[in-house]
């Protein structure tokens, strides 16, 4: 292209160039461009350029002559005075030997433009200095959203954390490659695995980890695959190790394309289920034994014309069934009561735990003529906080125990004994019987509800007293202890802590429950 | 949008009703409270489903929100980051909104993913004309009206405005019409 360059005059030349400095061969100002007067009111025409402005580039240029050599390299100008402007741009070396300064404005930020009393309008249109220095605010505003952003960020993941470090469900979490993420302290207990061995673990690794866990025979499958493969429905398993556990496995696929796992352990629930359910069962079974035998003999009598003796027999026995039934139904309800008030109607108060044993006692003293209730109790000023109603409850159903599970006759030995519980001075009621006894696996189950050690039937009772027993005990801050053997007798331990010594002389528990057995008598 | 436009709604509700609310409103949009980043592009239904929750926590018509949203972008939102490129747009609502395709002209510059609005006026009498509002978006001509409302308000200019024409078949703009009220002072 060889076309001459257009020219641009008047109106058109201060468009395009809004802050010029046109000076002559003196370096006297001819005119200045509008946005450059606007910016710099003092600029008059005539006026010495080194009264208005320090020259920077050329450094020191006083005469025509510096700027003849400086050519068209970039000059720099700062402006002299309050007003802080910096101008940037060219030099050119006119034919009549004027020089004309084509420079703008060095502008860092918007509130410079405002520091000079300009406008956007005051720009040349080519000019792009505003659009940088908006895009620089946008920039410094976004890095400010940034920054309140990423507070925001870090408190919501130590929020998090906390949650998940507080949870008893174990959390898996994995990246899009596959590789875990974050699990949390209630993952790495339930697997019994150190933390740092799950660190960078892939899922297949975490997977055959868990497979690991589970019995011999169950080890085939891969949970989390198949737990993400169902991820509506929670997929069960029961790990054999580091303990016996039922985990409930839920995943949920994340939105960038990493899976979480949510493992919560159901061990106990299913436990509960399991336990509702063989309750109900077995409370049926139970109650429907005396049941049938009340339904049977009435509808004999109904029916079937009987003899005075058959008919009294019978009607004894439907009163004797029907009296079961109704123990049965209020024990079943002093259990459930007990259960859901949690001990909160517990009418606590300092006992002399000997005068308890003795109450309890005294019904059982007559009651066989083959049995010897043998007493040797602690001190009397020995107190304990009990509910003296309950806990006679419970002594007494031990004592109906021992004498029931022994038919043959013997001694019943009740006695009190100074022990320590939880390094608190406790007394611990004894009973010992030499009764049928218990083997091992009877024992075990001794605390169940309608366990009876005696399943032909011979033994009358519900099976529930012992679970009533270890319930008022228990919330009472004591402790239950069976022992037994098979043929040699049973023997069941109370132990509460002793009522703490205010300093009222009541206590002295420690040294008066050392002391020799106060009490001893035998009832026969 | 970018986030400018979602951080002022945050903002707008924050100053009205404080933090939980705006906790609130993001709970019922579905959108995490943590922020919005001015210059970050994000999805218009975010838009949409804030305005929503913000007219519900609110109980005002969604069309209330965006004018009263509107209104808020010129007095703070707009004053607050972009003020001197605003003062460049004119003295007078009239002069403003000439100018304003020649402003969006450098906001587009720097946010290039930036979809603007065009805005042409015809003048009907001194203090009275018409302006037309045309966008790729639909429904936003509530938050343009309280626009024109919050930039009389920014001069100092009594104005009504009316919406004369909705866009839909056969007309592709939103048409208001603008006139200045006289104040008329009791003896």
């Amino acid at each position: 292209m060889n076309a001459e360059a257009p020219g641009l005059e008047g109106a058109r030349f201060e468009r395009a160039f809004p802050f010029h400095l046109w000076l002559d061969g003196a370096l006297r100002l001819r005119r200045a461009g509008s946005a450059l007067r606007k910016a710099l009111p003092a600029l008059v025409e005539g006026m010495a350029l080194g009264d208005a402005f320090d020259v920077a580039r050329p450094r020191g240029a006083a005469r025509l002559s510096d700027w003849q050599r400086h050519g068209t390299a970039l000059c720099t100008l700062r402006a002299r005075g309050e007003v802080r402007l910096t101008l940037r741009g060219n030099a050119e070396l006119l034919d009549d030997g004027s020089l004309l300064l084509l420079v703008s404005p060095v502008l860092t930020s918007l509130d410079d433009v405002r520091a000079l009393g300009l406008t956007f309008n005051d720009f040349a249109r080519h000019d792009a200095a505003g659009e940088l220095l908006l895009a620089a605010r946008t920039t410094q505003m976004s890095a400010r959203d940034s920054e309140r952003l990423a507070e925001r960020l870090q408190t919501r993941t130590e929020l998090l954390n906390s949650i998940l470090e507080l949870s008893h469900s174990g959390v898996l979490a994995f990246g899009t490659d596959g590789v875990l993420q974050h699990c949390n302290a209630a993952l790495v207990r339930m697997l019994g695995v150190r933390a740092d061995r799950l660190a960078g673990a892939s899922l297949s690794e975490v997977d055959a980890l868990i497979r690991r866990r589970l019995p011999q025979a169950a080890r085939g499958d891969r949970v989390l695959v198949a737990a993400q493969a169902e991820a509506a429905v929670a997929q069960r398993l029961v790990l054999s190790r580091p303990r016996h556990a039922v985990i409930e496995i839920s995943s949920r696929q994340r939105d960038e394309g990493g899976q979480v796992f949510y493992l919560r352990d159901v061990t106990r629930e299913t436990e509960v289920e399991r336990m509702k359910s063989e309750f109900l069962t077995t409370a049926a079974h139970e109650l429907r034994t005396p049941m049938v035998s009340v339904h049977g003999f009435t509808e004999l009598l109904l029916n079937r014309p009987v003899g005075e003796a058959k008919r009294r027999d019978m009607l004894e026995t439907i009163h004797r069934q029907s009296s079961l039934l109704i123990h049965m139904v209020n024990e079943l309800l002093d259990l459930a009561r007990i259960e859901a008030r949690q001990g909160s109607d517990l009418q606590r108060v300092p006992c002399r735990l000997d005068a308890l044993v003795r109450d309890a006692v005294a019904p059982f003293a007559d009651a066989t003529g083959r049995h010897a209730i043998r007493l040797a109790l602690a001190p009397e000023d020995a107190t304990v906080l009990l509910d003296p109603d309950k806990t006679h409850r419970a002594l007494a159903n031990v004592l109906s125990n021992a004498i029931k599970y022994s038919p043959q006759g013997g001694t019943v030995e009740v006695s009190t004994v100074p022990t320590a519980l939880a390094g608190r001075p406790a007394l611990t009621v004894r009973v010992r019987d030499e009764g049928i006894g218990m083997t091992t696996g009877q024992l075990a189950r001794v605390f169940e509800r309608f366990y009876r050690a005696d399943p032909s039937g011979n033994i009358p009772g519900t099976g529930l007293g012992m679970s009533l027993v270890k319930e008022i005990t228990e919330l009472q801050g004591g402790t239950v202890q069976v022992t037994s053997r098979p043929g040699r007798g049973t023997t069941v331990d109370l132990t509460w802590p002793l009522q703490r010594d205010d300093g009222d002389g009541a206590g002295g528990a420690d040294t008066t429950c050392h002391a020799a057995l106060a009490d001893a008598a035998v009832y026969q | 949008m970018y986030g400018l436009v979602n951080r002022a709604i945050e903002q707008l509700v924050v100053s009205l009703k404080g933090e939980p609310a705006w906790r609130r409103v993001c709970q019922r949009a579905n959108v995490q409270a943590d922020g919005f980043v001015a210059m970050c592009p994000y999805h218009d239904d975010v838009t949409y489903r804030l305005v929503g929750a913000v007219s519900e926590e609110m109980s005002m018509a969604p069309e209330a929100v965006l004018e009263a949203f509107g209104e808020y972008w010129i007095l703070y939102t707009a004053e607050e980051g972009y003020g001197e490129l605003m003062e460049s747009g004119g003295s007078t609502l009239r002069e403003f909104i000439g100018n304003l395709n020649d402003m969006h002209g450098r906001v587009e510059t720097v946010f290039p993913q930036m979809r603007l609005p065009q805005f042409d006026v015809q003048d009907i009498a001194p203090g009275h004309y018409r302006v037309a509002y045309s966008s790729e978006r639909e429904g936003l001509a509530p938050m343009v009206r309280g626009l024109l409302k919050g930039l009389a308000q920014r001069f100092g200019e009594k104005v009504e405005v009316r919406l004369l024409h909705a866009r839909g078949k056969g007309c592709p703009v939103d048409l208001f019409e603008v006139q200045h009220v006289e104040e008329t002072v009791a003896a």
